[in-house]
């Protein structure tokens, strides 16, 4: 019988959701082993390892292994543990591979045939991840929405393994690669200060005039577009527009991004904007940072750093 | 602002962040490369609430008031988990205690930091009793004085404004940009669906997600669903990017589908208007209210949020008189004003 828990320890320690995420992680640990017993038949498995891509969504077997005697009856060995996106094997000391894999919608087959006998080789497997939560229940992956910083923003990244036991359990050996992190980068604090108020009253002036108006009251308009258009911006207004987005490009905008520690830039992309629909104007860029985890390593930190006011000053700089 | 920083040595390896919006998840962990565990002791003041604890057994686990205590892991060497940071209404701006103690029969490790818990602080600091409405010659609509709103807060203050509930003066959306928002939101409705029929796990979430970016004005009411389908979403597109990058794509797909020059110009201009200064978002900073000629008695309320959706209360300045003598069509937005902004001219 389980010891009584206290309902607020038990809350803290996910005691409730535990035995579901055992399950999903058992499932992937099953597929493994059942690879391993039909390889067993007919080689030594000498070294294998475990790899989960967090980008590709696959789980990743890897083995030396080593075919013992061919028999004549069998000449063919079936692998029905998922679906597989991609199977090779190789000779343990060649990068060509051997044409002895056939993928099904169920998994693979081996032809023995095509192998010869004493011989080591690599075999390499990668099976779908078909949960999609599986990376959020063995994963918790924390981050922040805002930043107090006022030249840079520094945002800290934190993924931490969960149910490290469950895992050890059915993997002696597991990596876990290219996690990803996708941070909200405000980047329209202050914006309004860098841009100048004729520049904004000019444009306003220009929908008003591209707007459906009367004779009488477009004549107005645009004499008023006209003498603001004798100041300054008046001439390339749209082009200084197009600079402008220019700075909202995932190319232009990593310039003003830095990914340290554990971490690595893994790219970036508008943000959608969720308070309103100004959605050809970005409030906000995506930025993605990747990290990797293991038994060895099962927590992992890293900054991301916005160096707002570099930004702020390239903003400035369209307009001077 | 000191920066975050590891605390670590050759045999020690831990993290524990220096700041944190209130209202949202402080993560911690640390790892040790040898050395067998006698206990570790977790000590946080009142602004920390204990979220989660990984790689514990339960049954290892003493929670006293402000401290927890640890005396054995599930696997040696690493002990990671979370805590909640509460909003406090009092104070917007404090420093919260978190210290880690690990014991290890050959060494102790102790851990310290001071947390910066932060969120926005919007007050009304000067409500006019009345505004008067002028027209220029230019056609400009010039306030008298303005509701005087201000945010004291590190943290990014996300307004709605709306009139009180016993203000009579109709608020409408300028009739173009109703047009345009209803051609690309049935673009957007069928570009959603396309990656609903390519995600048919995610099927019920997006036309939650489409219906929230249709009516995106926030209000008590509206929060909880609209928090819970972001989040959800934010999970989902963190767990698969492929699908991520899909919605991304067709949202802006429909965007540019959408997008004619004026249209684009008008956006921008909207879109400056949407950041006030002092971390401050409008997410209706195009709403107009139509003000009839004479004396009109106009409350506004000041629905307030923040990027943790944390809820706030509802800032009610009351009646106050609007004075014009004609009638005249204004943006709420240009009725108040935020410190450090300059004074708001509207254009008819």
């Amino acid at each position: 019988m389980n010891p009584y828990v206290d309902p607020a320890i038990a809350e803290l320690t996910a005691v409730a959701s535990k035995p579901i995420i055992e399950r999903g992680i058992k499932k992937l640990g099953d597929r493994i082993v059942e690879t391993e017993q039909e390889i067993s038949g007919e080689f030594e498995i000498l070294s294998k390892e475990t790899a989960i891509y967090c980008l590709e969504r696959v789980q990743k077997y890897s083995a030396i292994i080593n075919l013992k005697k061919v028999s004549i009856f069998k000449k063919k060995i079936e692998f029905k543990h998922g679906k597989v996106r991609r199977c090779s094997i190789r000779p343990w000391n060649s990068l060509e591979r051997i044409d002895a894999i056939a993928l099904h919608a169920s998994g693979f087959t081996i032809d023995l045939g095509k192998l010869q006998s004493g011989e080591k080789y690599i075999l390499e497997i990668e099976y779908e991840l078909e949960d999609d939560s599986f990376l959020d229940s063995i994963v918790d992956r924390a981050k922040p929405r805002e930043t107090p910083g006022s030249q840079e923003d520094r945002f800290w990244l934190v993924a931490a393994l969960k149910h490290l036991d469950v895992i050890k359990e059915d993997y002696n050996k597991i990596d876990l690669y290219d996690l990803d992190f996708r941070v909200n980068v405000a980047m329209t604090q202050d914006l309004n200060t860098k841009i100048p108020k004729i520049f904004k009253d000019q444009i306003e002036q220009l929908v008003k005039v591209a707007g459906p108006l009367g004779r009488d009251e477009l004549f107005k308009e645009y004499y008023k577009l006209r003498s603001l258009k004798m100041k300054e911006f008046g001439r390339n207004s749209l082009d200084l527009l197009g600079r402008l987005q220019e700075l909202f490009l995932p190319t232009k905008f990593s310039e003003f991004i830095n990914v340290k520690e554990d971490f690595r830039y893994g790219g970036c992309e508008r943000g959608v904007n969720e308070f309103n629909v100004q959605l050809s104007w970005p409030r906000s860029m995506v930025v993605i940072s990747r990290t990797d985890l293991s038994l060895d390593k099962p927590a992992a930190h890293g900054t991301l750093i916005f160096k707002k006011s570099e930004f702020l000053d390239e903003v400035g700089k369209i307009f001077s | 602002m000191k920066n975050e920083t590891s605390d670590n040595n050759d045999n020690f390896e831990a993290f524990i962040p220096d700041f944190c919006l209130q209202g949202e998840i402080l993560p911690f962990y640390i790892l040790w490369k040898s050395g067998k565990l006698k206990d570790i002791i977790i000590s946080y003041g009142p602004g920390l609430n204990p979220k989660s604890l990984n790689n514990v057994p339960p049954t290892e686990i003493k929670l006293d008031r402000g401290q927890i205590k640890i005396s054995q892991t599930e696997v040696e060497g690493y002990l990671s988990g979370s805590f909640e940071a509460i909003l406090d209404k009092t104070c917007f701006e404090k420093r919260e205690f978190l210290n880690i103690s690990v014991e290890l029969e050959s060494e102790t490790k102790n851990i310290s930091k001071e947390i910066l818990l932060f969120r926005p602080d919007i007050k009304a600091y000067e409500v006019p009793k009345e505004i008067i409405l002028k027209v220029r010659k230019d056609k400009k609509i010039v306030p008298s004085d303005t509701i005087k709103l201000a945010n004291h807060g590190l943290g990014t203050a996300v307004i709605f404004l709306d009139k009180s509930e016993d203000t009579k003066a109709e608020v409408v959306l300028p009739p173009s940009w109703e047009n345009m928002i209803k051609n690309l939101y049935d673009d957007m409705d069928s570009a959603l669906q396309k990656v609903a029929d390519k995600y048919p796990q995610f099927k019920e979430l997006l036309p939650n997600y489409l219906s929230l970016l249709k009516a995106p004005f926030l209000s008590k009411k509206s929060l909880i669903p609209y928090r819970e389908t972001i989040n959800k979403l934010e999970n989902l597109m963190n767990e698969n990017e492929e699908f991520a990058k899909e919605l991304v794509s067709s949202i802006f797909g429909a965007v540019v589908r959408n997008l004619s020059l004026t249209r684009n110009l008008q956006e921008f201009v909207n879109y400056l208007m949407s950041i006030k200064p002092s971390r401050v978002l409008l997410t209706n900073p195009f709403t107009e209210m139509k003000i009839p000629k004479g004396v009109s008695a106009v409350g506004l309320n000041i629905n307030i949020t923040d990027l943790a959706w944390n809820d706030y209360e509802i800032i009610e300045t009351g009646l106050l008189q609007i004075v014009c003598d004609e009638d005249i069509t204004i943006r709420i937005s240009d009725l108040v004003s935020f410190e450090g902004e300059k004074r708001n001219e509207s254009i008819r």
